[in-house]
């Protein structure tokens, strides 16, 4: 018995065409359940904006939600807002006050300790949170930092997490 | 979705679930969360600020108080006060960098000497870039865990 070839099969005219998607669907699946499984296993929400180069290390502990403060060549931001300007990662002179600390920086943590400590007014489960996340550009001197640090210390955060990327 | 043939009267019940709108989802799904996703691993760095404020009173203040500082030169200086002593040890750069293994030599040396010495206060010159306090804090934490940033 003669075999039929293979590609001569022809189908009968007018029969609908439709497209073997069934794997690609099941190759989608597993895709986006894997990217769910890892977005769920983050804990962390707040990225550093494009422009800021964290520094590097080779250990560091898992991320925590918290308050966030980013500064890199431009300015600082809190909680992903941005409180004021830097030039070439400084605070200029008529933003600093007799202490060093920034005028806007230090308002800025005064209205996040304020609104904290409301929240925690009403909610007994919630308390005043001491620990800040700090995501600084690798190349900011430690004046500046400091000069944050210290804003943060005196509205009672004096919990930090540095922030770094870590090496592979 | 292939069912079989299990009529009766002789009429295919063959059908296909229609997938394309599923597909359109997940493509939609899929941009979104690979164009959301950071790539980096990021990890965190724990240090408190050293402040003055009132101290409880049931804890024993440690022997040593250590001080680590940073030099814009790569010179580290590094204060060990006691009630009695202050000694400031100059710890040169080592081919222009931090000269890291000294500064644990002399850590490791403190540690034995003060065994409740458990604490650290990094400081920096103005000038410092923040990835040599990072550098510093890394190393030093493999012996001494617990590190105030200070300086005010």
């Amino acid at each position: 018995m003669a075999r039929r070839p293979r590609f001569s099969v022809k189908r009968p005219l007018g029969s609908e065409m439709t497209l073997q998607i069934t794997s690609m669907a099941d190759i989608f699946t597993i895709i986006l359940v894997f990217l769910l499984k890892s977005f769920a296993g983050g804990t962390m929400t707040a990225t550093p904006q494009p422009s800021t180069q964290l520094p590097f290390a080779s250990s560091g502990s898992e991320t925590t939600n918290a308050l966030t403060i980013e500064i890199n060549e431009k300015g600082v931001l809190l909680d992903n807002e941005p409180v004021t300007g830097l030039t070439a990662f400084r605070f200029p002179a008529s933003e600093l006050m007799e202490n060093g600390l920034s005028k806007t920086l230090d308002a800025s943590f005064e209205r996040q300790r304020k609104r904290q400590e409301l929240i925690a007014k009403s909610n007994a489960d919630v308390k005043a949170d001491a620990r800040l996340l700090v995501m600084a550009d690798k190349r900011v001197p430690y004046l500046t930092l400091k000069s944050v640090i210290s804003a943060a210390a005196v509205h009672g955060y004096s919990d930090l997490k540095l922030v770094v990327v870590k090496k592979e | 979705m292939n069912v079989g043939d299990g009529g009766g009267n002789g009429q295919s019940q063959d059908f296909d679930i229609n997938l394309a709108p599923i597909i359109d989802c997940f493509t939609v799904l899929i941009t979104f969360l690979l164009a959301s996703a950071s790539f980096l691993a990021i990890g965190v760095f724990d240090a408190n600020v050293a402040v003055s404020g009132p101290t409880s009173t049931n804890t024993k203040p440690p022997s040593v108080r250590v001080d680590v500082e940073l030099t814009p030169t790569y010179e580290i200086h590094l204060r060990l006060a006691t009630s009695s002593s202050n000694e400031v040890k100059k710890i040169l750069p080592l081919k222009g960098e931090w000269n890291l293994q000294q500064l644990l030599t002399e850590l490791d040396a403190a540690k034995a000497k003060w065994p409740d010495a458990n604490t650290v206060v990094l400081s920096g010159a103005d000038d410092v870039q923040y990835v040599h306090v990072v550098k510093l804090m890394e190393s030093m934490r493999s012996r001494i865990p617990n590190i105030l940033l200070g300086g005010y």
